[in-house]
C-alpha cells in the first residue's frame, strides 16, 4: 500500500500525444529509408542482434545493464528494431514470406476514451539482400512456428520495455531531432492542482504494446492460433502496468485504452480503466489541465469531469456485469453514482459492498455510504456509517469531519471536541486517512502483480 | 443584552408560548434570546460611526424587528487564522504568509484571543483560542508546506473553533490554491456556516473561478473576500481585514413575528440614510 502518512508525492498525469493515425508509422518508414543511406546494413542487423541479446539477458523487474543499454537508444533506433522484430516474427511463422508489412498506428485518441481504427494502409518495409539473409537466419534460430519461441521473445521484449518505462530514469535528450508523435509521450506533471512542467520521453509503453500485438497462442491440438487476447501473460502485462501507473498517479490514457481494446470484457481491465477515468474526473487533474500550456498539436485525452465520470460509470458497470463479486468495482461504482447525483442508487450499491473483509475497502465503503446517506437526508444512518469508517482508521480526519458536520443537539459539542482533538494531534503515521490516497489505492497491488508477471516471463510463458 | 453570543436562535425562554403546535409554523410571540449581527456601515468607503439602535432597520424574513442594542469596538475579538500550507505555499509565499500572520497578531489588543489552524490535505489545529498570541506566532513559524489543498475541510474545522461565549469571532482564511483534496462537500459546509456566528474573511490569490467557495462563504457570513495579486500584499490585507472588523457594529435584536425554525433572511439598513451595509445574509434556526 502506498499511503504516505503525512507526506504526499506530487501527482503526475501523463498522456501520449497523438497527431494523426498514420504519422507514427509514416515517420518510421521515412526514418528507415533515410537511414539506409547513412548506415551500413550490418549496423541495422547489429542493432537487432543487440536488442535480442539485451532482451534475453534482462532480468524482469530489475534496473540492470540491458535496461540501461536500451534506454540509451534513440526513438528512431527503437522503431527500426521494432519493425525488424516484426519482420523476423513474420519469417518464423511463414519462412517463405518476402513482403513485409507493418501496420499503421491503431490507437489514436480522437477524443477521450475513444479509439479509432487506422486510417492509413500498412506500410511496406524493404530490405537489402544481406539484411534479408540476416533476418532469415534470426528467424531460423528461433525455431519453427510451433516452437513458440518468437512469442517468448515478444513477451520478454515487452517486459524489457515496460521495465525501462517503470525503472529507468527519464532522459529527454534522446528525443532530440526526432518528433514522431507515436514514438514519444508527453507527461504533464502537476502538484496540488497546478501544472509544474511538461516532459517528453520515448514511449516504451507503445513499443511494448506493439510487440505484444504479435503474440500468438498456438493450440496444442493444432487448432487455429489465437491472438494476444487469449494469452494470460499479455493480460497480466496490461494489469501489472496499469496498477503500477495508477499507484504512482501516472495516467497514460492511450495505454489504458489500448489494453481495454485487447481485453474488452476482462473485469480487472475494466475496473482499472474505470478507476483511471474516475481519477481523471478529480479536481487535481481537471484543474491542472485547465491551466496548463499545451504545445500545439499535442492532445491530452482528458474529458470534462462529467464525461470522465460517465465513462468511469460505464466501465465499472461492465466490470460488475462480468464479475458481480468484484467488491472494489462496486464501491467505486457507488461513489461515481453519488458524484453524478444518483444518491439512492449509490447508497444501494455501497450497502451491497459493505460485507467486504478488506479494512481499506470497508473504510472507503463506509465513508462513501456516509456521504450518500447524508445526501438522502438519512443523517442518523450517515453518522453510523462515518463512525464505522472512523473505527477502522481512528486517525482519519474525513469521517470525523462528516460526523462533526452532521452532529446535532447534545452530540454537537462531543463531535466538535472529537474532531478538534484529532486535528490537534501531531502529524505522523497515526493520522493516516486513506481518502487522501483514494486515486492511487487502486494500484496498491502493483508489486504483487508485477512479481507474478516477472515469474511468468522468466518461465517462458 | 444577554452575554450569550448566539446569532442563531437556540432556544425560547421559559414560559414562552407558541402560536402553533407545529414547529414549522410556529412564530415567536414572546421574548427570545437575542440574535446578534455584525454589521459594517460605510459611506463612500468611510466607516460611519456613532450610530444608535434607532438608526438601524432590521428585517428578519421580511418582518421588521426592534433593535435592542448596538455596540461598537467594545467586545474583545476571537481571531481564528485558517491558513493554506499546501505545497504551493513555499519559499517566499510562506515567508509572506508568516509575516502577515505576525503583523496581524501584533495588532491584537490584550483582551483579544487568537487561534491557528493550518491545512494542506491534512488539517492541523496548532493553537486553540488563547490570549497568548506570542505562542500562536511561534506556531506559525513552525509551519512547513506540503501536500494538496483541503480548503473546505480546513475551513470547516476552523469554524468549529468559535467559542460559544465571550468575544466576537473573526475567521480569516488564506488560500493560494484550489481545493484538491477535501472530503467535505462545499455546499454542506456552507449549510454549517448558516448555523455559525463566525464572520469569515478570505484572502485568495487565484482567479474568481477558484475562489467560489470562499466567495459564497464570506458573503453568507457577512465578511468579505479580498483577492490579492501577490502574497507580498498579505500583511496589508490581513491588517485591513482586522481594521474593518473592528469597525463593525454588533447589532442585537429579539426576533418577533417570525417562524422559529429554518432559514432567516436578514436585511439590514439605516433609517433615512443611504449607506453601504455589510452583514451576514441570514441565519439558520432550529434543526
Amino acid at each position: 500500500m502506498r499511503f504516505a502518512g503525512s507526506s504526499r508525492a506530487a501527482t503526475i498525469v501523463c498522456l501520449t500525444a497523438c497527431l494523426g493515425a498514420s504519422v507514427w508509422i509514416d515517420r518510421v518508414a521515412t526514418v528507415s529509408a533515410q537511414s539506409r543511406s547513412s548506415e551500413t546494413p550490418l549496423s541495422r542487423i547489429d542493432r537487432l542482434r543487440a536488442w535480442i541479446a539485451a532482451v534475453n539477458a534482462h532480468e524482469p523487474g530489475f534496473l540492470d545493464e540491458p535496461v540501461e543499454q536500451i534506454n540509451r537508444w534513440s526513438a528512431a533506433d527503437l522503431q527500426r528494431v521494432w519493425i525488424d522484430v516484426w519482420s523476423v516474427v513474420s519469417l518464423v511463422r511463414d519462412p517463405g514470406v518476402r513482403l513485409f508489412l507493418v501496420p499503421a498506428g491503431r490507437t489514436v485518441v480522437r477524443r477521450p476514451g475513444t479509439l479509432t481504427p487506422p486510417s492509413a494502409k500498412p506500410i511496406q518495409v524493404t530490405y537489402s539482400g544481406s539484411e534479408l539473409k540476416a533476418l532469415i537466419e534470426f528467424a531460423a534460430s528461433l525455431g519453427g512456428p510451433r516452437s513458440g519461441r518468437e512469442t517468448q521473445l515478444l513477451k520478454r521484449g515487452a517486459m524489457l520495455h515496460a521495465d525501462i518505462a517503470m525503472l529507468a530514469p527519464l532522459d529527454p535528450r534522446r528525443l532530440r531531432g526526432y518528433s514522431s508523435a507515436g514514438a514519444q509521450r508527453y507527461r504533464l506533471n502537476m502538484n496540488d492542482g497546478r501544472p509544474t512542467g511538461l516532459d517528453s520521453e520515448i514511449n516504451h509503453w507503445e513499443l511494448g504494446r506493439r510487440l505484444l500485438d504479435r503474440v500468438r497462442v498456438v493450440d496444442a491440438k493444432g487448432g487455429v492460433p489465437r491472438g494476444p487476447e487469449a494469452d494470460e501473460t499479455v493480460r497480466l502485462w496490461y494489469i501489472a502496468t496499469f496498477t503500477h501507473l495508477e499507484s504512482i498517479g501516472d495516467l497514460d490514457v492511450p495505454h489504458f485504452d489500448y489494453g481495454l481494446e485487447v481485453f474488452p470484457k476482462d473485469p480487472d481491465i475494466l475496473l482499472l480503466n474505470g478507476a483511471m477515468h474516475e481519477s481523471m474526473a478529480g479536481a487535481r487533474r481537471q484543474r491542472a489541465f485547465r491551466s496548463a500550456s499545451i504545445p500545439a498539436g499535442v492532445i491530452f485525452a482528458i474529458g470534462s469531469r462529467s464525461d470522465e465520470l460517465a465513462q468511469a460509470e460505464r466501465l465499472y458497470r461492465r466490470a460488475l456485469e462480468a464479475a458481480p463479486d468484484l467488491v472494489e468495482a462496486r464501491i467505486r461504482y457507488g461513489r461515481v453514482l453519488g458524484e453524478r447525483g444518483r444518491h439512492q442508487e449509490a447508497a444501494m450499491e455501497l450497502q451491497k459492498a459493505a460485507g467486504t473483509r478488506s479494512p481499506l475497502l470497508q473504510y472507503y465503503c463506509a465513508l462513501f455510504l456516509g456521504a450518500e446517506l447524508e445526501a438522502l437526508g438519512r443523517n442518523d444512518e450517515a453518522v453510523r456509517a462515518y463512525e464505522r469508517a472512523a473505527g477502522l482508521y481512528p486517525g482519519a480526519q474525513s469521517p470525523r469531519l462528516g460526523i462533526n458536520r452532521l452532529a446535532a443537539g447534545s452530540q454537537r459539542a462531543v463531535a466538535r471536541e472529537a474532531l478538534l482533538s484529532l486535528v490537534a494531534q501531531p502529524v505522523d503515521d497515526t493520522r493516516i486517512d486513506p481518502w487522501w490516497a483514494y486515486d492511487e489505492s487502486i494500484g496498491r497491488g502493483a508489486d504483487v502483480v508485477l512479481n507474478t508477471l516477472h515469474n511468468l516471463v522468466r518461465a517462458g510463458r | 443584552m444577554t452575554t450569550r453570543h448566539a446569532v442563531v436562535v437556540v432556544s425560547i425562554l421559559a414560559g414562552s408560548t407558541l402560536q402553533s403546535a407545529s414547529s414549522q409554523q410556529a412564530t415567536f410571540s414572546t421574548k427570545l434570546e437575542a440574535v446578534r449581527v455584525d454589521v459594517l456601515v460605510t459611506d463612500r468607503g468611510d466607516v460611519v460611526r456613532d450610530l444608535k439602535p434607532a438608526d438601524f432597520e432590521i428585517r428578519d424574513n421580511g418582518v421588521p424587528q426592534t433593535v435592542d442594542l448596538v455596540s461598537f469596538q467594545q467586545i474583545p475579538l476571537n481571531v481564528i487564522l485558517a491558513l493554506d500550507v499546501s505545497a504551493s505555499v513555499s519559499g517566499d509565499r510562506l515567508d509572506d504568509l508568516q509575516k502577515a500572520g505576525r503583523a496581524l497578531l501584533g495588532r491584537l489588543a490584550r483582551e483579544d484571543k487568537a487561534a491557528l489552524i493550518t491545512f494542506s490535505h491534512i488539517v492541523t489545529l496548532r493553537e486553540r483560542l488563547t490570549s497568548d498570541v506570542a505562542r500562536v506566532g511561534d506556531s506559525l513559524n513552525d509551519v512547513r508546506p506540503e501536500g494538496d489543498t483541503g480548503l473546505v475541510d480546513g475551513t470547516h474545522a476552523a469554524m468549529m473553533l468559535e467559542e460559544a461565549d465571550g468575544g466576537r469571532n473573526l475567521l480569516i482564511v488564506f488560500s493560494d490554491g484550489l481545493d484538491t483534496s477535501s472530503w467535505l462537500d462545499p455546499g454542506r459546509v456552507l449549510e454549517s456556516a448558516r448555523r455559525s456566528e463566525v464572520v469569515v474573511y478570505g484572502a485568495a490569490s487565484r482567479g474568481a473561478e477558484d475562489s467560489e467557495f470562499l466567495e459564497d462563504l464570506t458573503r453568507l457570513t457577512g465578511g468579505g473576500l479580498l483577492k490579492i495579486q501577490s502574497t507580498k500584499d498579505l500583511s496589508a490585507t490581513f491588517l485591513r481585514i482586522l481594521d474593518e472588523f473592528r469597525n463593525r457594529y454588533l447589532v442585537s435584536y429579539s426576533p418577533a413575528g417570525v417562524a422559529r425554525d429554518g432559514w432567516h433572511r436578514l436585511d439590514v439598513r439605516l433609517k433615512g440614510r443611504r449607506a453601504t451595509i455589510k452583514a451576514r445574509a441570514g441565519y439558520q434556526a432550529g434543526q
